[in-house]
C-alpha cells in the first residue's frame, strides 16, 4: 500500500508495523480510496467549453438590473401621472363643466311648484366659489352629502349643495325655463363721421 | 523520502506529458484539458475528500477546482508540476468549502456539536478489499468504526495530513505544497496523528503487541 511505503520512508520503524498500525492503514484506506463519481470529465468540460460565451453568463444579471431599473422609472412616471390627474379633474366642478351648455331640466312635479315660486334663481357654482374640502370626511354626513344621483323631485338631498356653496337653502331652486323671446335683428345703418381733410379738399 | 516519481497516478500511459497537454489547453484545446482532467481526477477528488470528508461535497469541489484551473491556465508557467499546481487550487477550494460547511453546520444543524466527523464517512461506499476475508471484516468492523470515529476527533492539521497521506495519490511534497507546511512538518503530523490514534485506541481497550 502506498501509505505503508511512505510511512516506512518517512521513518516508521518496522517494529511499529503492529496490528494497530495495519488497522489504522486499513481504516484510512477505506476512508480515502474512493473514486470520484463517473462523468467528472464530462461535467467539467460542460462548464468549461462555453468559455467564449461565459462573458454572457452575467447577462441575465445585467438584464434583471436593467429591467428592475426600467420598472422603477416607469412606475415612478405612472405614479406621478396618477397623482396629477385627480388633482386636475377634481378641481373642475361638474356644474362648471355643464354650465356652458344649459340643459333643460325636467319639469318639477305639481306638488313642488309652490316651493319653486318662492326660491331665488340658482346660483352658478363656479370654481372660485367652492373651496376644496380638506376635512377628514370629504363626503360629509348622509344628511349633508352631495349626491350626484339626485332624482327629480327629491328635494331632501338638495340642501347638500347649499352646504357646499354656502348659500341658503331657499336660494337654490330648479331652473325655470321661460320661453325665449327673440327680437328681430336690427342693423343700424353705418354712419361714419369722417373728419375734414387737411388741405381744403 | 517519497519523491514525485513515486506517486501512483493511476492514469493511463500517454505519449503527451502533462505539460504538453497544458500547452495545448492554453492554446484553446478543450480536449487536451479533458485529458488533464482524466489524468488528475482521482487525485483531485481524494484531496477534496480528505478536506471536506463528504463524497458529494468533494465532487463539487473537484469540479470547481478544474474549472478554476482552466480559467487560470494562462498563469501556469510550468515552474512546478501541473498536478501540484492543480492540487493547490483544489485544497484552497476545499478549505473554503469546509469553512462554509462548518459555519453552516454550527449555526443551522447542530450548534455546539464538535466537528468530530463521526458520521462523515458512514455513507461512503467502501471498496471491498479482495485480500480481506469476510471473517476479518466482521472481526474488525468494530475496530474500523472506532478508528473512523477517532480520526474525526483529531485536530484538523493532524487529520488533514493523515488523510492526504492515506489517499495513495499524493506525495509528501504535494501534501506539503497543499498544506503550505514544510515537508518535515507534514511527516511529523502524520506520525503524530497515528500516535494519537493508537493512544486513544489503547484507552478504548485495544491492546496490541
Amino acid at each position: 500500500m502506498r501509505m505503508n511505503k511512505d510511512s516506512s520512508r518517512s521513518g516508521w520503524p518496522a517494529a511499529h508495523e503492529s496490528p494497530i498500525d495495519r488497522a489504522l492503514d486499513r481504516a484510512v484506506r477505506d476512508m480515502m480510496h474512493v473514486d470520484p463519481p463517473p462523468g467528472l470529465r464530462r461535467r467539467v468540460l460542460a462548464r468549461v467549453e462555453p468559455r467564449v460565451t461565459g462573458r454572457w453568463m452575467f447577462m441575465p444579471g445585467y438584464a434583471l438590473a436593467a429591467a428592475a431599473l426600467a420598472i422603477l422609472v416607469l412606475g415612478g412616471v405612472f405614479v406621478r401621472e396618477h397623482r396629477t390627474k385627480p388633482i386636475q379633474t377634481g378641481t373642475i366642478e361638474p356644474s362648471a363643466r355643464t354650465a356652458p351648455v344649459p340643459q333643460p331640466r325636467p319639469a318639477p312635479s305639481p306638488n313642488a311648484r309652490g316651493d319653486i315660486s318662492g326660491r331665488a334663481p340658482a346660483t352658478r357654482i363656479t370654481r372660485e366659489l367652492i373651496p376644496m374640502p380638506r376635512v377628514t370626511n370629504v363626503f360629509g354626513s348622509r344628511t349633508q352629502g352631495v349626491s350626484a344621483a339626485r332624482r327629480p323631485g327629491d328635494e331632501t338631498a338638495w340642501p347638500a349643495a347649499a352646504t357646499v356653496t354656502d348659500t341658503p337653502v331657499s336660494a337654490v331652486a330648479p331652473i325655470v325655463i321661460e320661453p325665449i323671446e327673440t327680437l328681430p335683428l336690427v342693423i343700424p345703418p353705418l354712419v361714419t363721421a369722417a373728419p375734414p381733410l387737411k388741405g381744403g379738399l | 523520502m517519497a519523491q514525485s516519481t513515486d506517486c501512483v497516478t493511476g492514469t493511463e500511459p500517454s505519449a503527451a506529458t502533462d505539460l504538453d497537454l497544458v500547452r495545448l489547453a492554453q492554446a484553446g484545446d478543450v480536449e487536451a484539458f479533458g485529458e488533464l482532467v482524466e489524468r488528475n481526477r482521482r487525485a483531485v477528488f481524494r484531496a477534496a475528500l480528505a478536506c471536506v470528508r463528504s463524497p458529494a461535497e468533494a465532487d463539487d469541489v473537484a469540479q470547481e477546482a478544474f474549472v478554476t484551473a482552466y480559467r487560470k491556465l494562462g498563469t501556469f508557467r510550468g515552474d512546478s508540476q501541473f498536478r501540484t499546481w492543480l492540487l493547490s487550487i483544489t485544497w484552497r477550494k476545499a478549505i473554503d468549502r469546509r469553512k462554509s460547511l462548518s459555519r453552516w453546520l454550527r449555526l443551522a444543524v447542530s450548534p455546539g456539536r464538535e466537528d468530530t466527523g463521526e458520521d462523515a464517512f458512514n455513507h461512503i461506499e467502501r471498496i471491498p478489499s479482495p485480500h480481506r476475508s469476510q471473517e476479518d471484516t466482521v472481526v474488525d468492523e468494530e475496530l474500523q468504526r472506532n478508528v473512523t470515529r477517532l480520526i474525526g476527533t483529531l485536530p484538523k492539521k493532524l487529520r488533514d495530513a493523515l488523510l492526504l497521506a492515506g489517499t495513495g495519490e499524493h506525495t509528501y511534497e504535494q501534501i506539503s505544497q497543499m498544506l503550505g507546511a514544510p515537508l518535515g512538518t507534514v511527516k511529523w503530523r502524520v506520525s503524530e496523528a497515528r500516535r494519537v490514534l493508537k493512544r486513544k485506541l489503547s484507552a478504548l481497550g485495544y491492546a496490541y503487541e
